[in-house]
């Protein structure tokens, strides 16, 4: 081994105060050194014999080299120097590029606001300089915009939406200047574009506070074009403050589900709304009575019985039974009896069509791309026939093997509203609006709304009736099996005349509709009137 | 006008004995670059040795004897073309310099690598010089079958490596193709140029055409065999290139097509997730942590240089997947910004048109074609390699000309640059100076 002295001298040059600034002169003094080298050494004037070796090259050949040469000269820019304007690849390098002095680290995504124009998401820079996102009204969003977090990843809108709140289009001369500082001055920190999302500030927080302690979901949408409004679940999480623990699974609740979307429950008797809007679709216009001793088709199959039976029954009375009634009635009373024979003799083959034609089969996003935190996916629908009646019983009545997200049922409220036509939600403002499927045609639509109007102004949504806001709903009390208490919906729209918003609450073992969910429906709706979100 | 030239001419002469070859600006720039490194080094806390100036020292030591061997052997051709090859070898150093961090590295054998590339040029420059060159034309036939014998030797003795096939040591003969084919070419066009003048494609001649046609396709077909499409493409444009130059007429520059789509073929057909690679290319966001992934470390590493760069030796190449061969050039670009990235750029560009003005500057055909051959291997690889990294081609795996890692590259592209040092100076006949100079000026 030859003997390796240690370069002192050197050392000590490079260790000196003074030597980043030497060493920041020398890198420009490198490439102007190059550039001066490069071309005395080309146009080399002293002798004559440079003319010599260059005789006159064809011209095509010369065309064809600068092509080659101005070509990937320009591409590079595209990369190097205008890379900033190309969204995939700032969020490329800001998820994977490791190198700590790459100027995408710097760029602040942009802001999220509401249909308002109110910031939801903003990015915030630290002492340290380093840029951290802050949601302003911590846990109310937590679900629906998600989190940007260097730890623990994207989900949410911040998810779906990360490319468009970094990249920026250049389209007017002061994004060209922009950008021309920014290549020279690549200290500073620059900001995405925001991004608008179709919710409403107040109506998600005023529906967070009613939801309180109870686990939950709450679903506002604009009627015509499926905007969300409000797409609340509870337990939340608070995604300014996110630990290790959320992700372990010991958590009681599990916070981190979005149960607005995600959330798979035994819809009860909302689910007569559908079951309605497919018998009308067959035509039916006859009546059927409601017997104290309920609908079974086998003596092994406990009876389907109305709850007024039970109630009678807790104090000690006999009930009844209803006499013949119309669907209109029913519907008002919720009698499982009636929905029950309803849906037998509607037939399997009805009730799945209009299952799937009401886009409850279909799998979706509620933001362009396929953010999974933002998938509704598709009900657990059974397989029902003819064969098996008392299936299709269980079904008629939104019990059984049946299980659908609150947003599928603001959904097909949304649709008897609309004429029945369903169109799919979405978070995105002023999207373009896309049907997801057919509930019924537009006279049955028209029956069922009325319908649903009588539910609460004579049947069991009667609590929610106001004088200022006609509402049509129905309420859902589905059994869960076990001791516990009884799922509670509410679901509807408003108002009646010219809807515009339809809604859903679901209140896990809240018990009876009217008695969990209803009160937040109502309390939400008339405060939404009063504070002007909802404007007739 | 004629009396003009013989004036130019005569100055010629006297200049020649008088202006040896310039490179104090390139020794600024490797003194103002290895300070820069070392900085760099220091400031990650290294203790700095000896060994660490040894690249830096080697190459100095090398260049000073190769422009003295120049200088004693009177060197008479342009000096510009030495010149712009110093300075590309010492940027080639510099950024190597950089890649080869460890101490073993620094140690070893890699910094003989331009040093010994200095030894192959002088070499390559003595057997070329002054005519020699038109003397070795019976070769020919020899580069070629030498060429097969690679190929053949490699597919039967070579290990495979992430694709490509290495000959012992991790050399890959294969880039001794970059010469041999453009000699074989060369000799082949030469002995047949009345054949093949002014035929345009549509109207060939049969007879030689198919003997091409023959001896190319079992060239492909062992290249095919071996994964190496980036040096058939290569040698395919190169031979377009050859075929316009003998032949005078663009008509062959169609074949241009042809190859292209035969390209994408074999591509897709015979690479291993071939379909994968031309994804990356068209869309290196479809599958950003896999296919994309090289593609798209190289691009972060552009921006982050972005336009003056971090400075030499304060890039981060670990970052990106093989970068020192493929890559170097999204390392230098890393380094030196977008303004260097365009100097390198002119670099080329002055260098590939001192090539080319060697070629026009031949009154034979055989050493005419022999450098234009050459000049088109160095502008593929040169223009190739860079597009991959910009994301304009797809990655071929072509190195880029003395910038890039690799002996065997290095060496090779050495030898072509002394071969074209050879023919800058052509023999000197006095007799019939005139008479061929004026023969000369058909050909292109």
């Amino acid at each position: 081994m030859p003997p390796n002295p240690s370069l002192d001298f050197l050392q000590q040059i490079f260790s000196d105060a003074a030597w980043p600034l030497v060493a920041s002169g020398l890198r420009w003094l490198f490439l102007l050194g190059l550039l001066w080298s490069l071309f005395r050494y080309q146009w080399d004037t002293s002798s004559n014999r440079s003319r010599v070796s260059l005789p006159r090259l064809s011209s095509f050949w010369t065309f064809l080299i600068l092509l080659c040469f101005g070509g990937i000269a320009f591409r590079q820019a595209q990369w190097q120097l205008m890379g900033r304007h190309h969204e995939a690849f700032v969020s490329f390098m800001q998820r994977y590029d490791r190198r700590e002095f790459n100027p995408a680290h710097r760029i602040r995504a942009g802001k999220i606001l509401d249909h308002n124009n109110r910031i939801l998401v903003e990015s915030r820079v630290s002492e340290k300089g380093v840029t951290k996102r802050f949601h302003r009204y911590g846990p109310t969003f937590g679900h629906v915009l998600g989190y940007n977090d260097p730890v623990y990843g994207l989900t949410g809108v911040e998810s779906a939406a990360q490319r468009s709140l970094l990249g920026q289009k250049l389209e007017s001369k002061q994004d060209w200047k922009a950008l021309g500082a920014e290549v020279l001055d690549r200290e500073r920190f620059a900001e995405g574009p925001a991004v608008y999302t179709s919710l409403d500030l107040g109506l998600q927080r005023r529906a967070s506070e009613l939801l309180g302690d109870q686990k939950g979901a709450v679903v506002v949408m604009e009627i015509k074009t499926g905007e969300i409004r409000a797409l609340v679940s509870h337990p939340d999480y608070d995604p300014n403050r996110l630990y290790n623990g959320l992700f372990s699974g010991k958590v009681p609740d599990a916070p981190l589900m979005n149960r607005a979307i995600t959330g798979h429950y035994p819809p009860g008797s909302v689910f007569k709304v559908l079951i309605a809007a497919s018998a009308l679709q067959n035509g039916f216009k006859g009546t059927y009575a409601a017997p104290p001793e309920g609908y079974t088709n086998s003596p092994a199959n406990p009876p389907i019985r109305d709850h007024e039976y039970y109630a009678a029954k807790e104090k000690g009375q006999t009930w009844r039974g209803y006499g013949p009634m119309s669907l209109s009635t029913a519907l008002a009373k919720s009698s499982n009896v009636f929905f029950a024979q309803l849906g037998v003799d509607t037939g399997a083959a009805s009730l799945l069509r209009t299952t799937q034609a009401a886009g409850l089969a279909r799998e979706f996003y509620l933001w362009p791309g396929s953010e999974p935190t933002l998938r509704v996916k598709a009900a657990d629908i059974p397989d029902l026939t003819d064969k098996n009646p008392y299936e299709i019983a269980q079904f008629s009545i939104g019990q059984g093997d049946l299980l659908v997200s609150p947003l599928q049922v603001a959904m097909i409220c949304a649709a008897v509203a609309n004429q029945g036509v369903v169109v799919k939600p979405t978070l995105e403002r002023n999207a373009v609006v896309q049907p997801l499927g057919r509930l019924c045609g537009p006279q049955q639509a028209d029956q069922l709304k009325w319908m649903m109007y009588k539910v609460v102004q004579e049947g069991t949504g009667r609590g929610m009736k106001m004088a200022e806001l006609p509402v049509a709903a129905k309420t859902g009390t589905a059994q869960t099996g076990g001791h516990q208490l009884s799922h509670s919906w509410f679901a509807g729209f408003a108002p009646v005349s010219e809807p515009r918003w339809a809604f859903c609450v679901l209140v896990e073992h809240g018990g009876y509709g009217s008695a969990a969910a209803l009160p937040i429906a109502r309390d939400l709706m008339r405060d939404a009137l009063q504070e002007g979100w909802l404007k007739l | 006008m004629a009396t003009q030239k013989k004036k130019t001419e005569a100055t010629e002469s006297v200049a020649e004995e008088r202006s040896p070859i310039r490179w104090g600006g390139t020794l600024l720039l490797m003194v103002i670059g290895m300070m820069l490194v070392l900085g760099v080094r220091a400031g990650a806390g290294q203790r700095l040795h000896l060994s660490d100036l040894l690249p830096f020292l080697l190459w100095l030591l090398s260049t000073f004897f190769l422009t003295l061997m120049l200088h004693w052997g009177k060197y008479r051709g342009s000096r510009v073309l030495p010149e712009l090859i110093l300075l590309l070898s010492a940027i080639g150093v510099l950024v190597r310099s950089r890649m080869e961090g460890s101490i073993e590295d620094l140690t070893g054998w890699r910094h003989l690598v331009q040093p010994l590339g200095f030894v192959w040029l002088w070499l390559a420059w003595w057997f070329s010089r002054k005519g020699r060159i038109s003397n070795m034309r019976w070769f020919w036939p020899f580069a070629f079958l030498l060429s097969l014998a690679i190929l053949i030797g490699l597919i039967g003795l070579g290990s495979q490596f992430r694709g490509a096939f290495y000959g012992p040591g991790g050399l890959t003969p294969s880039e001794l193709l970059k010469v041999f084919i453009p000699f074989a070419l060369a000799g082949y066009f030469s002995r047949n140029e009345s054949q093949w003048d002014a035929r345009p494609c549509w109207h060939p001649p049969w007879a030689s055409g198919l003997q091409l046609f023959m001896g190319w396709g079992l060239l492909c077909g062992l290249l095919v065999l071996q994964r190496d499409l980036g040096l058939l493409v290569l040698l395919s444009l190169m031979l377009v290139v050859m075929l316009i130059s003998v032949t005078r007429s663009w008509s062959w520059g169609v074949l241009l097509i042809g190859a292209m789509a035969g390209g994408g073929w074999l591509v897709l057909e015979y690479v291993d997730h071939g379909a994968r690679r031309l994804q990356a290319w068209l869309d290196p966001f479809a599958d950003p942590t896999g296919s994309g992934w090289q593609v798209l470390q190289g691009l972060s590493g552009l921006y982050a240089g972005g336009l003056t760069g971090t400075g030499l030796g304060a890039g981060r190449p670990d970052r990106i997947p093989i970068a020192g061969s493929d890559f170097v050039y999204a390392v230098y670009g890393e380094e030196l910004g977008y303004v260097g990235c365009l100097l390198l750029l002119f670099l080329f560009g002055f260098l590939l048109r001192r090539c080319a003005g060697v070629a026009n500057l031949q009154r034979e055909s055989f050493p005419g074609l022999l450098a234009t051959g050459i000049t088109a291997v160095l502008a593929v690889q040169v223009l190739v390699n860079i597009a991959g990294v910009v994301t304009l081609l797809p990655i071929t795996g072509i190195t880029l000309p003395y910038i890039s890692q690799g002996g065997s590259s290095i060496w090779v592209t050495s030898i072509q640059f002394g071969l074209l040092l050879g023919m800058a100076e052509p023999a000197v006949r006095k007799s019939k100076k005139r008479a061929s100079k004026r023969g000369a000026k058909t050909k292109k």
